[in-house]
């Protein structure tokens, strides 16, 4: 009997799609759980009347404007955790362990690394700017801006004949 | 790759982390700020306990609600475009004529809908507060009304004469020392704090007449600082409305047309007032306990 090549697993990039629905799927997890407790204290804040009512409001009332400040920077700050730490510690946050994705630099990712390339979703300025810039280095060179900063890429198992 | 515990449980346990974290997180921040953090179209401030001008962190400050807290509570709800209507929620004895009249005036001079619930007392002070409301709701059994003044100091001359003490009167100005609890009242002097009272109680009639807009005649008539339950009210004019805190919503929730989101309005708590509440309201309770325990024995004894 022939036998035949066992198949083999190499690293490849992580596919656009995987990406995107890891991301959701981490989204999705941090507004159900880490984020409910506070959405709860806005609630009345972000109207129903859109963005603009919003912003309106928020500008003529610079007191709940603090508040809103003190708001995203913690929602900021606890996001920034998930993907850190997770990152840190097993290589792939919940959404990418459901799509079998991970991160990986050149050697083990240090804290610093993990951190850099999770800046971008603080909430507020300047960081908002990479909510435009990362896309796009997606789109095109599917790596991030932040992950060729840090020297670290998303990758997936490929199984090859 | 963490080898000690397997990827999902080091997620599982760091999901679960920060989920308690923000819920703690959630809770300073409500705590932290003297109104709401945000949310809801309708500010509720409660009135609770003796109202006075000013209260401090004391421990023995318990069970009272200043008018510089509530006149601050009410410019914020009024600032606020997202509060619709503001609720009086009260549950007073009453207090100091100043800090009633302060809290009234900034309730009238609102341009929002307002609404005065009474719970257990709405009585004098209160009332008055209630009073300046569009809307006041009390429950048929709630103490209502009580429209008086009093004032009333504890006069220990006799008391000194029997111990041979002696009070050493020097003062410029006939009545610098007047209410002085070390000598007794003159009649002259009696009739000067008669007539402060008895201003004081013209103000308020004045005052409940305009804004529940009745006859001062009539209000005179019911300002014989008697208290009435709140179905006796109601039929006085002195309540518009016979039911709960829900029934109040309900009302506002019909007259503008909105879904009504309940946002109070509360004092900062800081460690210190936390710890004097709870020790102040386990000290309220215990004397409340015994002095309840006295009245069912004095009752079983006269009745």
């Amino acid at each position: 009997m022939r036998r035949l090549p066992k198949p083999r697993t190499v690293e490849a990039r992580a596919s656009l799609f995987k990406r995107v629905l890891a991301f959701a799927i981490d989204i999705l997890i941090l507004d159900l759980v880490v984020l409910g407790p506070l959405k709860k204290l806005v609630s009345g804040i972000v109207s129903d009347g859109g963005i603009t009512a919003t912003t309106e409001f928020l500008n003529s009332n610079p007191e709940i404007m603090n508040k809103m400040i003190i708001l995203s920077a913690i929602s900021g700050v606890l996001m920034l955790t998930y993907f850190t730490v997770l990152e840190l510690m097993v290589g792939q946050t919940a959404g990418k362990a459901l799509l079998n994705l991970y991160v990986k630099g050149k050697k083990r990712i240090t804290l610093w690394q993990a951190l850099l390339r999770n800046i971008f979703i603080i909430p507020m300025f300047p960081f908002v700017l990479l909510w435009v810039v990362e896309p796009i280095f997606l789109l095109f060179s599917r790596r991030r801006l932040l992950e060729i900063l840090t020297k670290t890429e998303t990758v997936q198992q490929v199984r090859v004949p | 790759m963490n080898k000690k515990y397997g990827k999902w449980t080091v997620i599982m346990i760091t999901i679960a982390g920060l989920g308690i974290a923000s819920m703690m997180i959630a809770w300073a921040l409500e705590n932290m700020y003297d109104t709401a953090f945000g949310g809801g179209n309708v500010a509720v401030i409660p009135i609770r306990g003796v109202i006075v001008t000013q209260t401090t962190d004391d421990i023995f400050d318990v069970g009272s609600t200043s008018s510089e807290t509530v006149l601050r509570f009410i410019k914020d709800a009024d600032d606020d475009p997202a509060i619709k209507a503001i609720m009086l929620d009260i549950n007073s004895p009453g207090g100091s004529p100043v800090a009633t009249d302060e809290i009234a005036r900034a309730v009238k001079r609102l341009n929002k809908t307002t609404i005065a619930v009474i719970h257990d007392v709405g009585a004098s002070g209160a009332y008055w507060v209630a009073s300046s409301a569009d809307t006041i709701v009390a429950n048929p059994m709630s103490i209502v009304g009580s429209i008086g003044v009093y004032s009333s100091y504890i006069d220990i001359a006799g008391l000194m004469d029997k111990y041979g003490l002696k009070y050493n009167r020097l003062i410029a100005g006939e009545h610098k020392d007047l209410g002085s609890p070390f000598r007794n009242l003159t009649i002259s002097e009696r009739t000067i704090l008669q007539l402060k009272v008895d201003k004081i109680h013209d103000i308020f009639i004045d005052a409940i007449a305009e804004n529940r807009g009745l006859p001062r005649q009539r209000v005179e008539e019911l300002a014989t600082g008697i208290f009435y339950l709140g179905v006796e009210a109601e039929e006085l004019g002195l309540v518009d409305m016979l039911g709960t805190k829900d029934d109040a919503v309900e009302h506002l929730e019909e007259s503008l047309g909105i879904k009504a989101e309940l946002v109070e309005y509360r004092k900062k708590e800081t460690v210190l007032s936390l710890l004097s509440r709870i020790i102040g309201e386990q000290s309220f309770l215990v004397g409340h306990g015994i002095g309840s325990g006295l009245v069912r024995q004095r009752l079983q004894i006269f009745t």
